[in-house]
């Protein structure tokens, strides 16, 4: 390339990659310093210079006048139809409360597995005696044990639900921190390769689960390390990281598998609740390898199943509603917050039929 | 498996679209992007014309890059099409009110989302035009290599030419073609 009279140029190939930008940054320099004293090869590339952009030109417009007859008259999405959907949503949401509200005493009720097993019967497997029980026993029940809690406080109030109840009457009264307990116990579980014990949660418990969090660094590395060279954006795959402790281990391991499947798209609310709000020792965010798991909590509430999230504070910040959830396989639930994913696996009891 | 990220929503799904060249993703972006660009531009001295022009600009950008594989998804889709529209309309804007002082810094707008068609040169634009006289197969071939950016493999199997061989020289009989053309536009120098 230093000799004048050899004219790199002359290379077509070479040429046509070099105005493409398809070299590597020194074997330009190298090409470009031949250009300062080679006048002939410098016109040349300034005319393949402009194939490229007359070529680059004709394609946008052609492509402009294409996209102007595909969206003629095709209607713009009207963001006022979703505040109609969200205000129908909400005077439905409204009735339904209404409608089931009971005349019970004015205790308030905290006990939110109570409101679920009202709310949504379905949830779990609950053997045919539990799942075909009389409402008006539950209700009966629940309004002893607010009576109790009226007169004889929340610890002897306990005493009598557990009393009056077995079996998972008496775990669905266990005090909640014992419950975010198992999910911390269940994160580190995972990350040390044992199997997350997610079928024993119970058929009336809220069922807690380990979520996966992979953020953009972590992203972006591993790209690079794949020699991929930039993101592939794909939607057909399934995660397996959340589930199997050795993926897991490795922090960014995902499998694509051609069944894309999208269930629980529009029934799924995602909310966060800070993880400082859990007893010390469920504070179970664990990083490797730039991912991280956390404690979630799943709930069925209607047709709607309710993710709670209890991450680290890095992500506190975002905004969380439907519209971050992504998809979901049969198993697992994908939810996307800017620049950072959560998998969130999603155990039989509470997948959608 | 090769450790992979993908991006896991919506705009994932219109990426794909438009890297297998289906235009519901192109369509799908103009759609969701016309109210807030239409907004903007109408609300700085444009008309609804103004807008959809800018906006089908926009979306045909984002489309380049996707094509060019130079476009890494960061944010949002609607980011992404709706800062683009917003850069050329004021760098059109800008322009029109060159002779101003400015009310806008045309040096202020990002210029990686540029609008090229305020650079074509004379040679460009007798290119351009020697392109239309250009006949099949050659005008296809020529757009495939440089606006669709296919490998010759790609293009040979799209333009059912035997091998990449086959279609590489007849890429450069194209060539050659375009430039005669040209020549006849202007002084062409080869």
């Amino acid at each position: 390339m230093d000799d004048v009279n050899n004219h790199w140029t002359d290379d077509e190939d070479l040429l046509e990659r070099f105005v493409l930008d398809r070299i590597a940054t020194k074997e330009r320099d190298a090409l470009e310093k031949h250009l300062e004293a080679c006048w002939a090869c410098k016109m040349r590339v300034e005319n393949e210079i402009a194939m490229a952009q007359a070529l680059r030109l004709e394609g946008r417009f052609r492509l402009k006048q294409e996209l102007k007859k595909l969206v003629a008259g095709v209607p713009p999405v009207q963001s006022v139809g979703w505040r109609w959907v969200a205000a129908a949503a909400l005077l439905l949401a409204v009735g339904t409360w209404l409608v089931r509200r009971e005349p019970v005493p004015d205790t308030i009720v905290k006990d939110q597995e109570v409101q679920v097993e009202e709310a949504s019967p379905r949830l779990g497997h609950q053997p045919p005696s539990a799942a075909q029980g009389q409402p008006t026993d539950r209700l009966a029940e629940r309004r002893r044990t607010d009576v109790d809690r009226q007169s004889t406080g929340p610890d002897r109030a306990d005493a009598a639900a557990t009393s009056a109840g077995a079996g998972t009457e008496q775990r669905r009264r266990l005090p909640r921190e014992e419950q975010p307990a198992r999910a911390a116990e269940e994160a580190l579980m995972a990350l040390e390769g044992a199997a997350v014990p997610l079928a024993d949660a119970g058929p009336d418990m809220d069922v807690w689960v380990t979520a996966l969090v992979i953020d953009e660094k972590a992203k972006k590395g591993d790209t690079t390390a794949a020699g991929e060279g930039q993101v592939q954006p794909l939607t057909d795959f399934t995660a397996r990281a959340a589930q199997a402790p050795s993926t897991a281990k490795k922090g960014l391991a995902m499998e694509s598998v051609d069944r894309p499947q999208f269930k629980l798209k529009h029934n799924v609310s995602v909310r966060q609740e800070s993880q400082l709000a859990l007893p010390a020792t469920q504070q179970a965010t664990l990083t490797k390898d730039g991912g991280a798991t956390f404690p979630a909590k799943l709930q069925q509430l209607g047709d709607t199943l309710v993710v709670t999230l209890y991450p680290e504070s890095r992500i506190q910040q975002v905004r969380l509603d439907q519209s971050v959830v992504a998809s979901s396989a049969d198993d697992t639930l994908f939810i996307m917050l800017e620049g950072q994913y959560i998998v969130v696996p999603l155990p039989a009891a509470i997948r959608k039929k | 498996m090769t450790a992979r990220i993908f991006q896991f929503n919506r705009d994932a799904e219109t990426l794909r679209l438009i890297q297998k060249g289906d235009r519901e993703g192109l369509v799908r972006l103009y759609r969701e992007n016309r109210r807030p660009v239409v907004s903007y531009v109408t609300k700085n001295s444009g008309t609804l014309d103004d807008a959809e022009d800018v906006l089908q600009e926009a979306v045909v950008v984002l489309w380049e890059r996707i094509r060019e594989n130079t476009f890494e998804l960061q944010s949002q889709l609607s980011t992404f099409v709706y800062a683009t529209s917003r850069n050329i309309w004021l760098r059109r804007l800008a322009q029109a009110r060159k002779e101003q002082s400015g009310d806008i810094d045309p040096d202020s707008i990002a210029a990686d989302n540029a609008d090229p068609e305020e650079e074509v040169d004379g040679r460009t634009s007798a290119i351009r035009a020697a392109l239309n006289k250009l006949g099949e197969p050659c005008r296809t071939l020529l757009m495939l290599f440089y606006w669709e950016r296919l490998s010759m493999e790609e293009i040979a199997a799209n333009m059912g030419f035997a091998n990449a061989d086959t279609a590489k020289a007849k890429k450069y009989q194209c060539k050659e073609q375009l430039r005669r053309l040209a020549a006849k536009e202007i002084s062409w120098t080869t």
